[in-house]
This record gives C-alpha cells, structure tokens and sequence, in this order.
C-alpha cells in the first residue's frame, strides 16, 4: 500500500523561488539599462589622458560622425557623403551646393531654441550667442575635414554655436 | 454532493505562460544590456567673430598650430580591438603614421619636442588654435589637443582651413 501511494504521488516542483530571483533579474537589468546611452552610436573613440569623465549633462546635442563622416544624431542621420543638397546653397562658401542643409536645419531648429543664450561683453555686437556645448563624437579614423565641416556649420551665421567638446576615450593605463 | 467538492477544490493558476513570458523578457534585458562605456571629453570653442568684422584690433601673442600628414601610415587591423574569432583585430589602425606640427617657423614631428617647446607659453592667456590640413584624422587631432589640455592651456580653438576633397 505505501509502495503504491509513493508511485502516484505527483512530483510538484515549487516554482516559487524561481520566479522571484527571475523577476528580481529583470527588474536588475532594466534599471541598468542605461536608456542614455541609446544616443551613443559604437565607435572607436581615440583616447586622450586629460579628458575630462563626462557626466552627460541633460539635453545637450550629441553628434556621432562615422569613419567614412556620416553623421548621426538621435539614431537619425543628418548627413552621409554625398547628401541631396536639394537646391540649397552654401551660405559661407556661395555658390557651392549645400550638401549639409538637414545637419544646419537639425540645429536651427531642434537645438537652438532650446539652448541658453548670453552676451559676451567682449562680443557684444554679435548680440547674444547660444552657451551651450554640442559633443562631437568621431572613430579615430574618421576625417578631420568631416569634423571641421561640422564647425563650420555650427558658425553659420543663423546658428552661431561656438562651444564644442570633443569625445575621446579615458586613458584606463592599459 | 457536486457543491461541496467544489468549495474543497484549490486553484491553481497555471503558471506557465507567465514563466514563458518572464523569461523572454529576462533574455531580451540581458541581450540588449549595454554597459555604461567610459567616456571623456575636451572642450574646446570655436572662433565667434567668424563671418563679421573683428572687434579686437589689438596684436596678442598666440600659437597656430598646424597639422600636416607627413607619413600616412598603413591602415591594419588593431590587435587590441581584437576578438577570438579575428585574432588580428575588427578595426582598423594606423601604422607608422606621422604628422609633422607646425607653430610658426618651428616645425615637430613628435609630442614631446611640441611639448617642450610650449612650455615658454603663458598657458592661462595665450590662444591656441588648431589648423589641420588635409588628410588628417580625428585621432591625430585629439593626441595633439590631448597634449595642450593637459599643459593647461585655456582658450583652445580650431581654425577654418575647411579644405574639402
């Protein structure tokens, strides 16, 4: 009788525990998943000793050039070699097709209106000028002229953004 | 009779789907957890009187430094960007690259000599600025920029030589 009784008992796993530790883990991993980060395209930043640890401050415009000088912004691309100039024409270099008129659009419109302005005293007949910084973020092998040209149209004469920070890896001594 | 057995009947949920689900959710974190990756920066501006009249006419004393690829180097895998699969490295670097930096009549193709030479600046007054010529990259500008933060120097800026193709 007890031999029988012990075959026909049926084997109930306790689930329990398992389904706690498996929603403490998902619970873990959301919070670490850094939703700041979704802004970062993957490069191969070139390192630099002095740069300063970045604590992305809110809202600030981050700008990821690739190594053939695409650009990208919000996972959104402002800019690839060769671009429609769709009959835009440079403002600084006239005549010249503008190839980077979604890149000069995305500033005026998206960046500027919510970025601090002030009055340099020293300036002060180029009335007042945004004060905050635009991060460029390019691969080490990315063109400088790419990166150059991304300054120059920060100084366009509508857009005027005259801070830059450049991203480079920290030096981890390795 | 009927009644009675189904006030005595004990629930049960059935689990199941829900460990399913739970689970899916926990592989799709894991998978797309990315790591906070280290990253700095150097600041630097650009020149705000560009495209008006300067205001300043005053003579000051600055350091144009002028960025020339004297070796362009070979492009090779990077072994320490490397991976089990591709021993030899996913992206690329260069190798025996130089560039030769130019300030004023002096010209350098190493960091310390550059180094050396701008110690004799007043790091808190004088303005640098970047000029670099074709065919330098990112990274060339960076390891240079890179020396003159950490000199100290405080008015950094790039100029427009903006050479395209």
């Amino acid at each position: 009788m007890s031999k029988r009784s012990k075959i026909d008992t049926e084997t109930q796993i306790d689930m329990t525990p398992m389904i706690d530790m498996v929603f403490l883990m998902i619970i873990f991993f959301i919070i670490v998943n850094d939703l700041s980060q979704q802004e970062l395209e993957e490069l191969k930043l070139p390192v630099a000793i002095t740069a300063v640890h970045d604590d992305p401050p809110d809202g600030r415009p981050i700008l990821n050039v690739l190594e053939d000088g695409t650009i990208i912004w919000k996972k959104k691309t402002l800019f690839y070699p060769n671009y429609d100039p769709a009959g835009y024409v440079d403002p600084i270099r006239k005549g010249r097709p503008d190839h980077w008129w979604f890149l000069a659009q995305t500033m005026r419109d998206s960046w500027l209106p919510f970025m601090e302005k002030t009055v340099d005293p020293d300036y002060a007949s180029l009335g007042e000028l945004p004060d905050e910084p635009v991060l460029i973020r390019a691969d080490r092998n990315t063109p400088w002229k790419h990166i150059s040209k991304i300054m120059e149209v920060c100084s366009r004469p509508d857009i005027k953004i005259w801070k830059v920070q450049l991203a480079a890896a920290e030096d981890t001594g390795s | 009779m009927a009644k009675t057995n189904r006030k005595f009947e004990e629930v049960k949920p059935d689990m199941t789907p829900m460990i399913d689900v739970t689970f899916l959710l926990l592989i799709f974190f894991i998978v797309t957890l990315k790591f906070k990756t280290l990253e700095g920066r150097l600041d630097a501006a650009l020149p705000k009187d560009m495209g008006s009249a300067a205001t300043k006419a005053e003579e000051i004393e600055k350091v144009d430094i002028v960025l020339y690829v004297a070796n362009p180097g070979s492009m090779q895998p990077d072994p320490s960007t490397g991976s089990r699969s591709q021993p030899q490295g996913r992206l690329n670097h260069f190798v025996g690259r130089v560039i030769r930096y130019e300030v004023g009549t002096q010209s350098f193709t190493d960091l310390v000599a550059l180094r050396q030479f701008l110690t004799r600046f007043d790091k808190d007054e004088t303005p640098v600025t970047f000029d670099s010529r074709r065919d330098t990259v990112y990274g060339d500008v960076v390891a240079v920029l890179d020396v003159v933060v950490d000199m100290g120097f405080k008015k950094i800026t790039f100029a427009g030589t903006f050479e395209n193709e």
